[in-house]
């Protein structure tokens, strides 16, 4: 039960009073009968142990799930639950029921009970022999055990171990040949399925030897094993997939996963984890575990693209600086940035922007916090500042010279315990010397008083410490010569002549200082030359005599002052820019203003007004008489329908005779007559519901225009779509379109009109960012700040509602014309009173909305209160969680082109050569995108079944949905995508979008086959447990359909959350625009969640700190390197509120920020066009930058992307493919004939045929990479690659002519 | 026409056992009265019939071969042949040449009609004919039948090859972008040709090598790698004692001298050498320790610095100056005549290919794999696959001439072969087990050199390990 405040009580009261009158007023207009349904047609969901129920079919269980779980965590509930089924509380019979039962309802518990799969991921659990004649648990797995993630794979494990030890029965003891089997079965499995994962010889030893439950699994591929056969215990000499899933993918991969599961849960003989995260059989592999610190990791700057700049280098001097804290805007995978830091960086990181990191996490959402402090530069001329502020940033932008610290990065404690990295330093700050003063003392005033407060024994403040650990002994030594020697105090200033070993140590202490005159002024002095040992007189300090010859910078310094210091570098974490955000309407393409067909009249923008013109093509055999045909008289397919009243067979919802909804009814194909289920029960085939109707569409249209009273030429253009997609036809109605069409709006194929924004967490705002009046703020609700104070004036924070959100600029305006269309709709087409009556922006305030996750199955409701001037959907961590991300598996295989030849790659390598996901668990907000490194196509089928050959024009990774489905066609082909993934179907000659879980066995899919589109039958479609915690995708131009596994299906349509309005989804969406689904809440395309449960939505928000503070063991804990769970208890997260009110409010931060919408708005990435001026801006940064290496970046640009790029493209220009200019054929090799063989219709095609791979692809990078050895010190091995590719390119295309040219003339 | 297996069973019959190349030829010859006419001449104390039994039947060389001065000839693939790719009809160019070539060493054997001759026409349907044409893809029906698309310059074909008839066994073999022959009948419809004999350009059954008529002997090795970790240097040290003393004249290395750079991701890690030029050296060096009387003839492969598209030119000569004057620069694949014993160099790319594509075939039988080439009479047939073409005017790895030794590499493991006269030798390599290898678990013979002795073509493994 969810316990809550009674002042959440009320916002969730008001939420559903919002909810409810707006479905009351839709349900009024519903029931006009314009609609294909009289009913509002979003249902509500029901809760996950009435999921699990169903799934695992034992009764009872959903009681005792809640039962459970209103005591402990979800983890915890799996496996005491085998306590119920050990006790045989739900009639299990033996011992392999209780194992069975209770391995299967924990899988499905975890895997969050919306799918069917753990049932079937898991084929059987049996008992065997040890050779000691004790008894041991097999699990069998099989081959549907992927779709659970490696997360689950390796807790089912876990949770057979624990019934297994209830019940007494023994650990699997391994006989030697079979530790080898396990050996070369999983090698054997990776060549033939490549792992995510696949662990090492002695890791496959370690698991094996250690685990207590036999991983065994049926025979998933037709291989054999060479080596180890016939062994008796081993039900089969083929490959077992499902075993080498769990135990490489699950295991191996989630090894410290499971580690903090066994740790939380207390179970014994797991130990040997420990050594498997510490590397089996590596001893000295880089584990930060054991070894107190930590080592520089480049993971991040593996794969650099060339126009991503590099900010910091792992762990180096100069480069981010961790602070740990929350900001309003932080936590949950984004990490806080002065937005100085922002704009002096280039500009490359708006907010929103995603950031790959060094630590904790893999990458961050960038967001500007402006309490923490900016980068430290030198200006021309050798002043040296700290910019703390936005309006300095960009006045002084231009005059950088060297950026000598890019400042700081606050990134939260839940970070670290989500990503289970061990604590690191931080630098030493404010928050930090607060916690070790005694308490009520006050931050100094200024730097006498600080010093005052230091000499008492206090550490020196931070503000005044400066960075003694980035220099050496000898600097300081030879800074205290120089200021003893030559230096004055003049006017409170420190004055001594430049000198560039001096000025060199002092830009390493990033203490900011002015040069003039030839001299070195500095203001903040006193408590420099204090550092340095130095009295008031600039004389050296009786304690230059004591100094210890092998002392630390730091401590020679401490010893020098007297005084105590802490670092203030701290940790330094390294960066750079990952992929950049956008935010944009979604549109279908061509975008539709509504759901009308057209067919081929409406021409390529699918007219109205086109088809109007439209007259039937004359054809040899037309008539004089013919000629005068009237336009506008067009074919199209469209449902059947019955008015109940009269009688009247027709296409409309409502009969246009008597006003009666209607209803569709369905026909026999076959015999013609009309059935009422939907399989002829005398010829068994799949009724149909659609006939071909000839309409008079212009007077259709002029009726509909003079219905809602518009003037014909007041709208230039209202586009329909081809074809409607449903099994049932259902149209639109016109009027919708029109309406649509006035407000310059689109609609998306089930009937709503969207908007994709990026998730950035936000918890809480001021009014007057949120540019909401103070009185507003108080009508929704919000009557008090965060500190119980009255909510009296804009600056006051006030914490936001968990499903309260903002809309960024843009996204407000386009929502402005939605709620005016719908307006529009509810007066003239249901004759209804308005409902928003929005016209400006500040109206919007207030009003619902539903969140969704791109093919999301699970909307939640929202309501806007505030705006923002980023291209960022802010919102409540929990608002994000609670949706979810989907797409294809990660194995399916897609076929890339790269301008040269085609390739097969799984889909999950091909997005994965865009983002490094190679430690998987980490990126947690969800959907990444990019732009591909260069350009790809694919393979693509229009809606005629026509193919092409279009760009790619970006990948995206994904969270995975509990669930996919896996279809198996006529032709063997498979292929496992998310529920709402979009298929596309044969629908009588042309290709519909259906979602996948609308797919039915028998249903007709386009493949590939032989370089052709031919049709294939679907078999069966499974609801599968997704098996890995990605799905990937790709988006494609212009027909957004790939080929997968041979399939062709459609692609993600949207790579970002978005929004609908409330009213838009109650009023215009229906179901039956989508093909149909197979019954049951799981299966609806849109469930409404109207109240977020913290304990159901995804486990990261569970981490989001939200203590006002942090304790001082958090900091010294970072100072040995502590695991972060060390402190956990120590540390106000949401999970340990869970089960109490607390768990929705009274959340704070510890560093607040002015304006969450400061910084650059728009990444200077995607300002630039051309991959040329990327790289230029990119080499241009990194040489100013102290933490970046220019010349490593240039190398590492070569060897990830250029040179890769150009020995890919030679490569394959030797093996490359041939096709046809006029039908597009592809050949895998030049046809003797010379010419386009493929038969089309009437005759041979004899197009021409032409390479796909060309000189200029080829040499594409070639000069530029040139360019590049010449002017960076890039190793040798790197500048002979390019050298001998040079040769290979020239030996294969001859000799160029062109002359040499500059680096600067490809850039 | 004759069945493989009844064949095989006349013989039986009168207690003979038969060679398939001789069933073969009697299919070929398709007449059934030859098989009485074999059994009559056969000796008594025969047990194998083989091709010698056959009457009238004589291992011949075809023409004379007239021997140069100085004993090493470069009969093709010498410095500066493999030209660059000129344009998109190059490639044109090049199948078809493929395709007149191969296609009229089987011309030779059977009489062919154009595919469109008989497709276009009803006449020919039900009646046994054959055509030529270059596979362009096979696949396995869902009934376990073999379905190859072959293609000539006028139109293309689909041939049913049935799993239930002798011909199987030969369509389970087609890789693509082979060049065969097919005799059968075209189905009622007109759109399938039902095979019922397949010819590849195979090697005459009655093909007789050429000896040398002085004495000499030549050492076969290939797979050098220098500048890898895994490079034997010890072992090489010991070779190069070893062939001072052995009173060979000739030393033929077919390509991979040294181990590149950027062959492979994060090769850097497995290199001693990471200087592509220094790895020349130190080979040039290593190489310079061989008497200068052996003929050293060098050729590259895909670890080598040259383009890795087939023809592969000869090494530059920027990399090549610590080479010794003994030394000469041939391209891949290249054919070298040895006091008249000719040598067809091919480093063997394609090798990996066909493992691939070729039920059964393993790295471990890599003499099989020369077998495969020889039987095609293509070095690399399959296009698009792993080995890179380089498309010319010509087809340059066309098996022709004949050589009397096919000496490949690339895959490590030594393999030596007969097949019809020709002696297949696959060298091995001077690198043990790598990283990637024993991942594969691929299993080298590292440290062999096998010498022939050029009287009697009579091959000789020695192992330096």
């Amino acid at each position: 039960m969810l316990k809550i405040s009674p002042e959440m009580e009320q916002y969730g009261n008001g939420l559903m009073d919002g909810l409810n009158r707006a479905i009351a007023l839709a349900k009024e207009a519903r029931a006009r009968g314009l609609d294909p349904s009289m009913e509002v047609e979003i249902p509500i969901a029901s809760d996950l142990a009435d999921r699990v129920e169903v799934l695992v079919g034992i009764k009872g269980v959903a009681a005792r799930i809640r039962e459970l779980e209103s005591q402990m965590s979800r983890e915890e509930a799996a496996l005491k639950i085998g306590d119920d089924f050990v006790a045989k509380m739900f009639g299990e019979k033996n011992n392999n029921e209780i194992l069975d039962h209770s391995i299967r309802t924990a899988m499905a518990l975890l895997t969050e009970g919306v799918v069917s799969a753990p049932t079937e991921g898991i084929a059987k659990v049996g008992l065997g022999k040890n050779d000691d004649g004790s008894q041991y648990l097999m699990i069998y797995y099989a081959g549907p055990i992927r779709s659970a993630g490696g997360t689950a794979q390796a807790l089912s494990v876990l949770v057979g171990d624990y019934v297994r030890a209830k019940l007494g029965i023994g650990r699997y003891r391994p006989r030697p040949v079979e530790v080898e089997r396990y050996i070369e079965e999983i090698r054997q499995y990776n060549t033939i399925m490549s792992l995510q994962y696949l662990p090492s010889e002695a890791e496959i030893r370690l698991i094996v030897e250690n685990c207590p439950v036999c991983i065994d699994g049926e025979a998933t591929e037709k291989e054999e094993v060479s080596g180890h056969r016939n062994l008796e215990r081993v039900e089969t000499n083929a490959v077992r997939g499902g075993m080498a899933l769990v135990l490489a993918e699950g295991i191996a991969g989630k090894a410290r996963k499971l580690k903090s599961k066994v740790e939380k849960m207390n179970m014994a003989g797991w130990d040997w984890l420990d050594k498997l995260i510490a590397g089996a059989g590596k001893p000295s592999a880089d584990d930060e575990s054991h070894a107190p610190g930590v080592k520089p990791l480049d993971k991040y700057l593996r794969d650099l693209i060339g126009g991503r700049p590099v900010f910091s280098y792992p762990m180096r001097k100069g480069g981010f600086r961790l602070r740990y804290g929350r900001s309003r805007n932080t936590g949950f995978a984004t990490a806080g940035f002065n937005p100085a830091t922002l704009h002096i960086l280039g500009g490359f990181l708006a907010v929103g922007t995603q950031m790959k990191l060094e630590r904790p996490g893999k990458a961050c959402g960038v967001v500007p916090v402006d309490t923490i402090e900016g980068p430290t530069v030198r200006l021309t001329g050798g002043e040296v500042i700290r910019v703390d502020d936005e309006k300095t940033a960009l006045a002084v932008a231009s005059k950088v010279e060297r950026i000598l610290d890019v400042g700081e990065i606050l990134i939260a404690y839940g970070e670290f315990l989500e990503n289970n990295h061990p604590l690191v330093p931080a630098g030493y700050c404010e928050e930090w010397w607060l916690l070790e003063v005694p308490p009520g003392t006050k931050p100094p005033q200024d730097e006498s008083e600080a010093l005052v407060q230091a000499k008492k024994g206090a550490y020196l403040y931070p503000a005044y410490t400066w960075f003694w650990d980035d220099i050496s002994v000898d600097q300081i030594r030879l800074l205290a010569d120089a200021v003893s020697g030559t230096g004055a105090i003049e006017e409170e200033t420190l004055v001594f002549p430049l000198d560039s070993t001096a000025k060199e140590a002092l830009e390493l202490l990033l203490i900011p200082h002015k040069v003039n005159g030839g001299m070195i002024r500095i203001k903040t002095f006193r408590a420099f030359i204090a550092g340095l040992g130095l009295d008031g007189n600039l004389k050296k300090c009786e304690t230059w005599k004591t100094a210890p010859a092998d002392a630390q910078p730091l401590a020679l310094v401490m010893h020098l002052s007297g005084l105590l210091l802490r670092s203030r570098s701290g940790l330094r974490i390294g960066g750079r820019m990952g992929r950049p955000g956008k935010s944009k309407p979604r549109k279908m393409s061509p975008p539709p203003h509504g759901l009308f067909p057209l067919g081929e009249s409406g021409g390529a923008r699918r007219s109205f007004q086109e088809a109007s013109i439209h007259t039937e093509e004359s054809d040899a055999h037309a008539t004089e008489i013919d000629f005068e045909k009237e336009g506008g008289i067009i074919e199209i397919e469209v449902g059947r329908r019955r008015c109940p009243g009269c009688g009247e067979i027709t296409y409309l919802n409502r009969c246009q005779k008597c006003g009666t909804h209607t209803t569709p009814i369905n026909t026999c194909p076959k015999c013609g007559h009309e059935v009422p289920g939907e399989r002829c029960p005398n010829c068994d085939v799949p009724a149909t519901c659609s006939q071909r109707i000839t309409l008079n569409v212009k007077a259709e249209y002029a009726q509909a225009m003079e219905r809602l009273g518009i003037k014909k030429e007041s709208i230039a253009l209202v586009k329909g779509v081809k074809g409607v997609i449903s099994r049932e036809k259902t149209v639109e109605a016109m009027e919708k379109g029109i309406l649509r069409a006035q407000q310059d709006i689109y609609v998306f194929k089930d009937g709503t009109t969207r908007f994709d924004m990026i998730d950035l967490p936000l918890t809480h705002i001021r009014p007057d960012e949120v540019r909401v009046p103070v009185e507003k703020m108080r009508e929704l609700g919000y009557v008090q700040d965060i500190n119980g104070y009255d909510l009296q004036n804009g600056k006051q924070v006030i914490e936001l509602h968990a499903q309260d959100i903002l809309l960024s600029d843009s996204c407000a305006d386009y929502m402005i014309k939605v709620t005016q269309f719908i307006d529009d709709e509810l007066t003239r087409l249901y004759g209804l009173p308005t409902f928003y009556n929005v016209k400006t922006r500040d109206d919007l305030v207030g009003h619902l909305v539903i969140g969704l996750a791109p093919h999301t199955s699970a909307g939640v409701l929202a309501r806007i209160v505030g705006f923002t001037r980023a291209n960022v959907g802010y919102a409540h961590p929990f608002f994000h969680a609670a949706k979810r991300r989907n797409c294809f598996y990660g194995e399916t295989k897609i076929e890339i082109f790269d301008g040269r030849s085609w390739a097969t790659f799984p889909i999950r390598k091909f997005v994965m050569e865009n983002f490094d996901v190679s430690r998987p668990g980490l990126d947690r907000l969800g959907t990444y995108y990019s732009d591909p490194v260069r350009p790809y196509y694919t393979r693509t089928v229009d809606t005629n079944g026509g193919m092409h050959l279009r760009r790619i024009t970006s990948v995206s990774i994904h969270r995975s949905p509990a669930s996919m489905i896996r279809f198996v066609t006529a032709r063997n082909r498979e292929l496992t995508v998310t529920p709402d993934h979009a298929m596309v179907v044969w629908d009588t000659g042309y290709l519909r979008k259906i979602k996948a879980l609308e797919i039915k066995a028998g249903d007709a899919v386009p493949i590939l086959e032989g370089g052709v589109v031919i049709a294939d039958r679907i078999v069966t479609a499974e609801t599968v447990a997704s098996l890995e915690d990605r799905v990937y995708c790709l988006t494609v131009a212009e027909d957004h359909t790939l080929v997968a596994n041979g399939v062709f299906t459609g692609q993600c349509d949207g790579d970002e959350d978005c929004i609908m309005l409330l009213m838009d989804g109650l009023l215009n969406f229906s179901r039956s625009f989508l093909p149909q689904n197979r019954g049951g809440t799981m299966d609806a395309p849109l469930v409404l969640t109207s109240r977020i449960d913290p304990a159901e939505i995804d486990k990261e928000s569970l981490n989001v700190d939200v203590g006002k503070s942090y304790p001082k063991e958090l900091y010294e804990a970072g100072l040995v390197y502590a695991k972060a769970k060390d402190v956990e208890p120590l540390i106000d997260r949401v999970e340990r509120r869970l089960g109490t009110p607390r768990q929705l409010e009274g959340f704070f931060f510890t560093h607040d920020t002015s304006d969450i919408s400061a910084g650059p708005l728009e990444s200077t990435y995607t300002q630039l066009k051309t991959m040329a001026e990327k790289l230029e801006a990119e080499l241009d940064l990194a040489e100013k930058i102290r933490a970046v290496d220019a010349d490593d970046v240039a190398e590492r640009v070569l060897n990830t992307h250029f040179i890769r790029d150009l020995m890919g493209n030679l490569s394959a220009f030797s093996k490359q493919k041939f096709r046809c200019t006029k039908c597009n054929t592809s050949y895998r090799r030049m046809p003797l004939a010379g010419k386009c063989t493929k038969f089309k219709g009437k005759g041979i095609c004899n197009g021409n045929i032409i390479p796909t791979v060309h000189e200029g692809s080829v040499k594409k990078y070639l000069e530029v990479s040139r360019a590049m050895v010449k002017k960076y010190k890039v190793s040798e091995y790197c500048r002979q690659r390019v050298e001998v590719l040079d040769l290979a390119i020239e030996s294969t295309f001859g000799e160029e002519k062109q002359e040499q040219l500059g680096l600067a003339d490809f850039m | 026409m004759l069945d493989a297996q009844e064949i095989a069973i006349r013989f039986l019959d009168t207690r003979l056992q038969v060679h398939p190349d001789v069933v073969r030829y009697i299919q070929e010859q398709d007449n059934p009265d030859l098989i009485e006419r074999i059994i009559a001449g056969v000796p008594a104390d025969t047990v194998v019939v083989s091709a010698k039994h056959i009457p009238g039947m004589n291992a011949t060389r075809d023409g004379m071969r007239f021997l140069t001065d100085p004993t090493v000839e470069i009969v093709s693939g010498g410095p500066g042949t493999s030209g660059s790719i000129n344009s998109s009809a190059d490639y044109l160019h090049y199948f078809r040449d493929r395709y007149s070539k191969l296609g009229g060493m089987i011309r030779n054997r059977c009489s062919s009609m154009p595919i469109e001759g008989l497709t276009r026409s009803p006449r020919y349907r039900q009646e046994e004919c054959t055509v030529i044409g270059m596979v362009s893809e096979v696949k396995t029906t869902t009934n376990g039948h073999r379905i190859a698309e072959i293609e000539d310059s006028t139109a293309n074909l689909s041939v049913l090859f049935r799993k239930d008839r002798p011909v199987f066994a030969d369509a389970e073999r087609l890789i693509p972008d082979e060049v065969i022959g097919v005799k059968g009948k075209l189905s009622t419809d007109g759109r399938l040709f039902f095979a019922e004999q397949m010819f590849r350009p195979d090697i005459r059954i009655d093909n007789k090598p050429y000896l040398s008529d002085k004495p000499g002997k030549a050492v076969f090795i290939s797979d050098v790698h220098v500048g890898s970790n895994t490079f034997l240097e010890d072992s090489w040290l010991r070779f190069v004692d070893w062939i001072g003393e052995s009173g060979a004249s000739y030393l033929l290395i077919a390509g991979d001298l040294v181990d590149g750079i950027g062959v492979f991701p994060g090769q850097d890690q497995e290199l001693t050498i990471k200087n592509i030029y220094e790895q020349y050296d130190a080979f040039g060096e290593m190489i310079s320790g061989i008497p200068h009387r052996i003929k050293i003839i060098v050729a590259p492969g895909n670890h080598d610095v040259v383009r890795g598209a087939e023809p592969q030119p000869v090494i530059p000569e920027q990399f090549t100056r610590k080479f010794p004057e003994n030394c000469m620069l041939v391209e891949n694949p290249a054919l070298v005549n040895l006091q008249g014993v000719r040598v067809l160099m091919y480093h063997g790319r394609s090798i990996d290919d066909m493992i691939g594509l070729i039920p059964g075939a393993s790295y471990e039988q890599s003499g099989k794999m020369m077998e495969e080439m020889l039987q095609r009479r293509h070095l690399a047939p399959a296009y698009g696959r792993r080995t890179p073409i380089a498309a010319g005017k010509s087809d340059h790895l066309i098996i022709d001439p004949l050589p009397e030794i096919l000496h490949t590499g690339h895959v490590h493991i030594t393999g030596l072969t007969q097949y019809r006269g020709v002696l297949g030798i696959n060298a091995g390599t001077w690198q043990s087990q790598t990283a990637f290898q024993k991942q594969m678990n691929v299993n080298p013979t590292p440290a062999q050199a096998v010498m022939v002795d050029l009287q009697t073509l009579v091959p000789e493994t020695f192992t330096f390990l």
